[in-house]
């Protein structure tokens, strides 16, 4: 797991004890060397269960950014290409992973936002952070690679279609004259 | 420091982390945004902010129970007194009246019109005012019901505890509270309802006596002369007929004005003296009977002497009975045991299933999608196993222990009875009790 998904994940976890107690958390004694790490897997499993318990008190869900979620997209057929638009606030280009495997695609990433325990009072936490996931099931078979490119909160891939599928448009060269490699 | 190292560090952070702030969501936090569990902490801890939570909603209950209870008393209970009044003025005015008017005319001065009136505030009004406290008392209990149970629903419903208890738990707890709330009140008019109503039913008599005594009884009299002869009964029942009228009247007014009176300063003294106890304790008892206190099975907690008296060789007795109590122990309580555990652990095992699969597949799910990005086979049915385990532990040790603790309970007390009983009727046959006294206990150990 990435350094910066567990700082995430610790900075939500800070962000729900303040919202359950009115405090910042107090910063653990270093840990004894004795004491054993325990593993990334099974850390996430309890991250991901204190999260499911905590989306269950009214003041958590009001006050704290849903960690992990699935954007919204489209997808929008054009004859040569398919254009995927994922809408993640705030992303980077550098943030995003995209994978294409027969007729799926994959998008994931991680949108790390402000630091939601980092001495800020949400009144209203709706926009959510940390890790996002979609796959996409393509209306046909795409070339291998993918163009992407993030603009204004959008992550734009464009998708060439395999060559049995394909028909020559006009609009097309315009379109792809938009898209960044990746 | 290698980046193995730091991401050992972070990890060992963030599970320290994760581990208080679920240690202060299953307390509850502090604040008032917990769940049940939360609140129950909150409420046996003293926390002020559950304090403030619970004289919030007294607050609320004592205003609108006012309001609206003061207005139901008015609206469903004067007219029914009144009506009762009636009746009892009807059976009882005529006769009192003849007493009245006989003792009005043996002062020697002549006939005394403010002496009837005293005379008939102290008669009539005893009646009237007895009367009036056994209707209150008979149709409170209807009138305080309908618009209690309405008002302590809606008030529940628009407080802080309705954001934080599920509304099946906020409904219950109101049931109890309209409960002990209905009859605190009711005693508390019924006791006071009479006192209070004293002086306004006997105000109120002499009051139409003094108006309309002289008119009806020159009414009367005219009407009693009219046949050619003086009928004095015919005096009476006019005269009762034209003053019973005004009685019913101004003691029926004065009621109206004076009940709502009555019924506010009893629901504010109930409030005020009750309201906030009925309140803490009928959530209390709620958490308690819904947050689950599992208590242990109290094996051998509590064998009492039953008077059967031994003695002689005791050290061989103990070690007699010790010898049979354990042979029939192992035959027959392992066996219940056996049996019931496993339909003990069938039982729990499809219990956590039924509970907790769907949520376990799900969490493991939400799992993977988020933090390994895409699903894995093997990982998911780690995950899924991983948070079934636990609940299926603690499940199948808590069936255990109760269900061990059920066959012991059931068979321990019928092994040691025939043991015993054997132990003496052997005993008996070869002479060894005396009669002295020894405990249970000492032939357990």
């Amino acid at each position: 797991m990435q350094t910066s998904t567990l700082e995430l994940m610790h900075d939500q976890v800070r962000a729900i004890y303040r919202a359950m107690t009115g405090d910042d958390m107090p910063e653990p004694e270093t840990a004894e060397e004795s004491e054993a790490t325990p593993s990334v897997d099974e850390v996430a499993r309890r991250f991901v269960d204190l999260e499911l318990l905590a989306r269950q008190v009214p003041t958590v869900v009001e006050r704290v950014p849903p960690f992990s979620f699935e954007p919204a997209l489209d997808v929008i057929d054009f004859d040569s290409h398919l254009l995927v638009e994922v809408a993640v606030p705030g992303i980077r280009r550098d943030d995003v992973t995209v994978t294409c495997a027969g007729e799926r695609l994959v998008v994931a990433g991680t949108r790390g936002g402000e630091r939601a325990a980092d001495g800020r009072c949400y009144h209203h936490a709706e926009i959510p952070r940390g890790p996002f996931h979609r796959v996409v099931p393509l209306p046909c078979a795409v070339k291998a690679d993918a163009r992407v490119d993030v603009e204004r909160g959008l992550i734009r891939i464009r998708l060439d279609k395999a060559p049995a599928v394909t028909r020559e448009r006009p609009s097309d060269r315009d379109e792809s004259d938009n898209v960044q490699g990746e | 420091m290698d980046r193995g190292q730091t991401q050992n560090g972070d990890i060992q952070r963030l599970n320290q982390a994760i581990m208080s702030a679920m240690e202060v969501l299953r307390r509850g936090g502090t604040q008032m945004g917990g769940s049940f569990g939360g609140f129950a902490q909150q409420w046996g801890g003293g926390n002020q902010g559950a304090e403030q939570m619970t004289e919030a909603l007294c607050e609320r209950l004592r205003a609108a129970l006012r309001e609206r209870v003061v207005e139901a008393a008015r609206e469903r209970l004067a007219d029914v007194v009144r009506e009762r009044l009636r009746d009892t003025i009807r059976d009882r005015l005529h006769g009192d009246l003849r007493s009245a008017l006989t003792e009005a005319q043996q002062g020697g001065r002549g006939f005394d019109t403010e002496r009837v009136g005293t005379v008939l505030r102290e008669r009539l009004g005893e009646a009237l005012e007895r009367r009036a406290a056994e209707t209150i008392r008979e149709r409170i209990g209807e009138a305080l019901r309908e618009r209690l149970e309405e008002t302590v629903r809606s008030t529940f419903a628009q407080s802080p505890l309705a954001e934080h208890l599920g509304q099946g738990e906020v409904e219950s707890i109101a049931a109890v509270v309209r409960e002990r709330m209905s009859d605190a009140i009711k005693s508390r008019i019924e006791e006071k309802a009479r006192e209070r109503l004293r002086e306004t039913v006997r105000e109120r008599i002499q009051q139409a006596v003094r108006e309309r005594l002289r008119e009806s009884f020159e009414a009367a009299v005219s009407q009693a002369q009219g046949g050619g002869g003086f009928d004095a009964e015919r005096v009476i029942s006019v005269l009762s007929e034209r003053l019973g009228e005004a009685i019913r009247e101004r003691v029926g007014d004065g009621i109206r004005e004076r009940l709502p009176e009555i019924v506010r300063d009893r629901v504010e003294e109930a409030g005020r003296e009750r309201l906030r106890e009925v309140l803490r304790s009928a959530i209390q008892e709620r958490m308690r009977t819904g947050g689950g206190f599992g208590g242990g099975v109290g094996m051998g907690s509590s064998m009492t002497t039953s008077g059967i008296g031994f003695g002689g060789d005791s050290e061989a007795l103990t070690n007699s009975l010790r010898e049979r109590i354990g042979e029939a122990i192992r035959d027959r309580v392992a066996s219940a045991v056996r049996d019931k555990l496993e339909e003990a652990v069938r039982e729990r095992i499809e219990e956590v299933v039924h509970d907790r699969l769907a949520g376990a597949i799900r969490a493991s799910v939400a799992e993977q999608l988020s933090l390994h990005g895409g699903l894995d086979g093997e990982r998911v049915a780690d995950a899924i196993r991983y948070r079934l385990q636990d609940a299926m532990r603690e499940r199948i040790a808590e069936g255990v222990r109760e269900r061990v603790g059920e066959a012991v309970r059931e068979q321990l007390r019928e092994v040691i009875r025939k043991a015993v009983v054997e132990r003496v009727r052997a005993g008996n046959e070869s002479g060894s009790f005396s009669g002295k006294s020894s405990s249970w206990g000492s032939l357990l150990q």
